[in-house]
């Protein structure tokens, strides 16, 4: 069945009213069910961007991450990734537009994620991002949810790079699949024997690397006007009340510190030493006001 | 279900993204060798048209560093004589010549500090796979945030404790840099594959030497007015002059914001 086909019936209306389509009764219905939901993909793209699902093995239909994805993910994420599924009108928090931001929870200092990074996500869901958990997915279902959404990734890139007129077809392919393989993750090892977790260390490296944007007491206050990448205004999080979306456990944390959130003008922080990340971790989780045992960083 | 050719084409690209994982592009384009009869070519950039006032950024901070000296917009600076400042020359495709600068030497390795809360230089050119010194002069929290396309993306924190670090590069690309703690911060990194380029200095003028004898394309981009090509020959021991001449007309109408 050809998804050009199904174009036109559901979203004319809805293109001319708000310019862009997304028609809830198609999609109301999609959920849980496969055709209709390939009728609402139809309707959500022009048809470069049909060829280019079409063109992948990973997002065509019938592949394993096809009918997961479109079961359990695309209410939210949209049937082709891009963020604007139904339910997404409804979250305080936009759904990832798979195609073109990048990930944020990531474990490498590339800002791209690995298996496992999305896996967890996946799998945990994302908290006060509204992004649900789903523990019964099994496995190999999360794997190839993370390969699903990993593709639409690069085909976001391979979308981007077309327009390019001084790449040839075989550089953008080469390209947009660079720019989904990750790096090694990074090792988050157990802090030095002689380590002290110290609320004035820990005090000075924070005003000396996060202050300017978390503010001096970590409201979040710091900085003017921040954007992210597309040039949409972000909040600085509030370390003293927001919930920690990637997770607050001293892990993640180092994670997040380590290697910054990708999209978002929060950096990684390459020159810290392991000790001095983990007096931030250490130090951040105080600012929550959920401070860390002596004996269990 | 899968079928086989759909497993196959699933398999090729995971093992084509494995050996793009293992193999980046190196300089091996260019070969490097003793450059003795070679000519110069020098020229200049000029922009007759109108330009904006020069007067200084309202600088939104209380770090006393932004304060010291005023920051001007660096996006479009003419000199009296219409020498436009911040072009980059290139020859825009040569497989042989003179060795890259030294990466080690503080003297030519290619350096972006952050001083006064700005990028210095405005603009700067980095062979790619050599390392970029990036310094932070000014003991207070910058990050370098990379807007590139064909390379993987940067964001780092420079902490003012942190004096020195390195970037590297991979591919080809003229890339916008930004502090998103320091808003009106810019800079353009240049990952070239040759040691032949130049940007232009206060007066517009430039000047490239050791260039093999031979007939090239000169290319000149600059973030206010996009790319030009000029045929040029250059003949040993020799200067060739070559002058771009710009005007309203070549004005790129929205700022540029990745680099092409
Ligand atoms: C109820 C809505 C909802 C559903 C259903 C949902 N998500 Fe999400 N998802 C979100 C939101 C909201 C975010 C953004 C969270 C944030 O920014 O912290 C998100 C973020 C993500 C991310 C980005 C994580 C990162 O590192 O940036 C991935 C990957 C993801 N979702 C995958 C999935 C998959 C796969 C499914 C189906 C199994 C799914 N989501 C189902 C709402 C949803
Ligand atoms: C250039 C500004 C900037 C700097 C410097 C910065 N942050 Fe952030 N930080 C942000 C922004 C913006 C967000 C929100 C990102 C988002 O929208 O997901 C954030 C989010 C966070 C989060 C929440 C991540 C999550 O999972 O929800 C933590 C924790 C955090 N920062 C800690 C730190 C620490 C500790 C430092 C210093 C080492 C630091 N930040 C430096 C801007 C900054």
């Amino acid at each position: 069945m050809s998804r050009n086909h199904l174009r036109s019936p559901c979203c004319e209306d809805d293109r001319k009213a708000s310019g862009r389509c997304a028609p809830r009764r198609v999609a109301l219905l999609a959920v849980g069910c496969g055709v209709m939901i390939v009728a609402l993909n139809a309707c959500l793209n022009d048809s470069q961007s049909i060829a280019l699902l079409d063109s992948s093995s990973i997002t065509a239909p019938g592949s394993r991450g096809y009918a997961l994805y479109q079961a359990n993910c695309a209410a939210c994420h949209g049937a082709s990734g891009r963020g604007n599924g139904v339910a997404a009108i409804a979250l305080k928090i936009r759904p990832r537009d798979f195609w073109n931001e990048p990930f944020r929870y990531v474990s490498t200092m590339d800002g791209i994620p690995t298996s496992d990074d999305l896996a967890q996500t996946i799998r945990s869901g994302r908290l006060l991002g509204e992004m649900p958990a789903s523990p019964w997915l099994s496995d190999e279902d999360v794997r190839a949810l993370a390969e699903y959404v990993l593709e639409f990734n690069r085909l976001g890139w391979v979308e981007r790079l077309s327009g390019d007129e001084s790449m040839s077809a075989a550089d953008v392919e080469e390209i947009a699949s660079d720019r989904v393989t990750p790096l090694e993750p990074i090792v988050v090892s157990m802090p030095s024997p002689d380590f002290r977790p110290s609320s004035e260390v820990g005090r000075s490296l924070y005003v000396q690397a996060c202050a300017s944007c978390h503010g001096p007491s970590g409201r979040g206050n710091g900085l003017n006007m921040p954007l992210d990448d597309r040039g949409r205004q972000v909040t600085v999080r509030d370390l003293t009340s927001d919930p920690i979306r990637g997770g607050a456990s001293p892990t993640e944390l180092f994670k997040r510190i380590r290697c910054g959130v990708p999209g978002t003008p929060m950096p990684a922080q390459p020159a810290l030493t392991d000790d001095q990340v983990w007096q931030l971790v250490f130090y951040t989780r105080q600012l929550m006001g959920r401070p860390l045992g002596q004996t269990n960083p | 279900m899968l079928s086989i050719t759909q497993l196959l084409a699933l398999l090729t690209t995971a093992l084509l993204a494995a050996a793009h994982a293992t193999q980046p592009k190196t300089n091996d384009g260019y070969t490097p060798t003793t450059v003795s009869n070679g000519g110069t070519i020098v020229g200049a950039v000029t922009y007759d048209g109108p330009t904006p006032e020069r007067r200084p950024i309202e600088v939104a901070t209380k770090e006393e560093v932004c304060h010291k000296d005023p920051i001007y917009s660096e996006t479009l600076v003419v000199s009296e004589d219409n020498g436009l400042r911040w072009a980059v020359i290139s020859i825009a495709e040569i497989n042989t010549g003179k060795p890259f600068p030294d990466p080690e030497n503080p003297d030519t390795r290619p350096t972006l500090d952050q001083k006064g809360c700005t990028f210095t230089p405005h603009v700067v050119v980095v062979p790619r796979q050599h390392p970029l010194t990036i310094l932070n002069s000014d003991g207070v929290l910058h990050n370098v945030h990379t807007w590139s396309r064909r390379n993987r993306a940067k964001n780092v924190a420079m902490p003012g404790m942190i004096e020195e670090m390195k970037l590297k590069f991979r591919r080809t690309e003229t890339i916008r840099v930004t502090c998103d703690i320091h808003p009106w911060m810019e800079a353009w990194i240049v990952i070239t594959d040759h040691p032949y380029n130049a940007v232009t200095d206060e007066n517009g003028a430039f000047k490239l030497t050791d260039v093999p004898p031979g007939t090239y394309m000169l290319r000149m981009w600059h973030e206010s007015f996009g790319p030009m090509e000029k045929e040029i020959t250059v003949r040993s021991n020799e200067e060739t002059r070559v002058e771009f001449a710009l005007s309203k007309a070549d004005r790129l109408k929205e700022g540029n914001k990745n680099g092409q």
